[in-house]
């Protein structure tokens, strides 16, 4: 594994995705969303490794994943899920997806479901089932989202993909050295200094790889959903911006259990580790 | 030399082998109090994937540095060079 962030690939094969295990016992998948890496998933995997396998692992041009130009869709995301549990022989895991790492561990569960034991899914959006984010679905914004807007000053009510876009302007700001005032809360590309080359980083996957259009391709209809059987743990802040796609899953999947997070903002199992370790293990535990 | 003086000069070995390719504004020399995060530019992502470097080119196994990199349920603020070494020292037998 080089320890070089992100090396191109330029081979059209499927890219070498950087991962790490923990623990041993029954197999556990942790999947983050984009602009993150494997680290986020790091506090829960070492938790969880008292009794679990745990395997984290980058995305695709994530982290220390290589990053191909082209093949970022919630689809392709999911086989290269598929194909790191092939390389490492798991023949059967749960899956934990944050944000689109949610949406990649459904196409995956979708692709190949006796391959996967329980899901959980945490402030996921789905493209088939909510295929657009305006700014008046999205309520109050965040201080550092107002900060964001002012300072960006754009055309925010005609952007489909307002989140999306708070990604790029804040990955824009850290790479000119705008700070912006995020009120205390988590954010983006607000991790010390090193936070630059996240932030340019992430700015490579939008400049240079097809990651900007793939992440609006839709995966599997919605009709598949209703062969799901295994256990499945929504997870969603109680103002979620993804409401509407918690409702419909939880309508859609049959065996599924929609847990509502009070004062919780979109990336709890940063704030909130111990609610999201006792709902992970809860449904670990469920048949 | 102490145990943990002996993995310190080795952590800088691995380290400047680590960082070599970034774009680092750190032009000082790495001694025990250098911190991770705060003089060399690391993240989360980079502390992990550090780690996996320490325990294939120093270690030869895994050890629990959880202990070390998480303080309840959370990421510690930083590390220095001296922490790890001391940890190895502790947790590397002879």
């Amino acid at each position: 594994m080089k320890n070089v962030r992100s090396p191109e690939s330029l081979v059209t094969t499927r890219p070498k995705l950087a991962h790490q295990q923990f623990g041993s016992g029954p197999d556990v998948v942790l999947v983050h969303g984009l602009a993150a890496n494997r680290a986020f998933w790091y506090p829960l995997a070492t938790a969880l490794s008292s009794q679990y396998r745990v395997t984290i692992y980058d995305l695709r041009g994530h982290g220390y994943s290589e990053r191909p130009t082209s093949g970022y869709t919630a689809t392709d995301q999911g086989q290269d899920l598929l194909h790191l549990m092939d390389e490492l022989a798991l023949e059967e895991a749960a899956v934990i997806g944050h944000s689109y790492g949610g949406a990649a561990a459904l196409e995956a569960v979708l692709l190949q479901p006796q391959r996967f034991s329980h899901l959980a899914l945490m402030d996921t959006r789905i493209q088939r089932l909510q295929s657009e984010l305006r700014l008046h679905d999205v309520g109050q914004l965040t201080a550092f989202e107002q900060a964001a807007a002012r300072q960006d000053g754009g055309d925010w009510a005609s952007e489909p993909e307002v989140g999306f876009r708070f990604l790029e302007v804040a990955a824009r700001n850290k790479v000119a050295g705008v700070e912006l005032d995020a009120g205390g809360e988590f954010v983006p590309f607000g991790e010390g200094r090193g936070a630059l080359r996240a932030a340019k980083q992430w700015l490579g996957l939008l400049d240079d790889t097809s990651l900007r259009q793939d992440f609006r391709v839709p995966g599997a209809e919605a009709e598949a959903y209703a062969a799901l059987r295994q256990p499945t743990l929504l997870m969603y802040p109680s103002h979620s911006r993804s409401g509407a796609t918690s409702s419909r899953l939880q309508a859609l999947l049959p065996n599924s259990r929609l847990v509502s997070l009070p004062q919780a903002g979109h990336f709890f199992p940063v704030t909130h580790p111990a609610q999201v370790r006792a709902e992970v293990e809860a449904l670990l535990r469920s048949s | 030399m102490s145990k943990s003086d002996i993995y310190v000069t080795k952590l800088i070995s691995l380290l400047k082998d680590f960082t070599q390719d970034w774009d680092n504004e750190f032009d000082g020399e790495m001694d025990r109090s250098s911190k991770l995060l705060g003089d060399l530019s690391f993240e989360s992502i980079d502390i992990i994937q550090l780690i996996v470097a320490i325990q294939e080119d120093i270690v030869g196994g895994k050890l629990p540095f959880e202990k070390l990199l998480m303080k309840d349920g959370r990421y510690v603020d930083d590390l220095s060079i001296g922490q790890i070494a001391d940890f190895l020292a502790a947790n590397i037998p002879g």
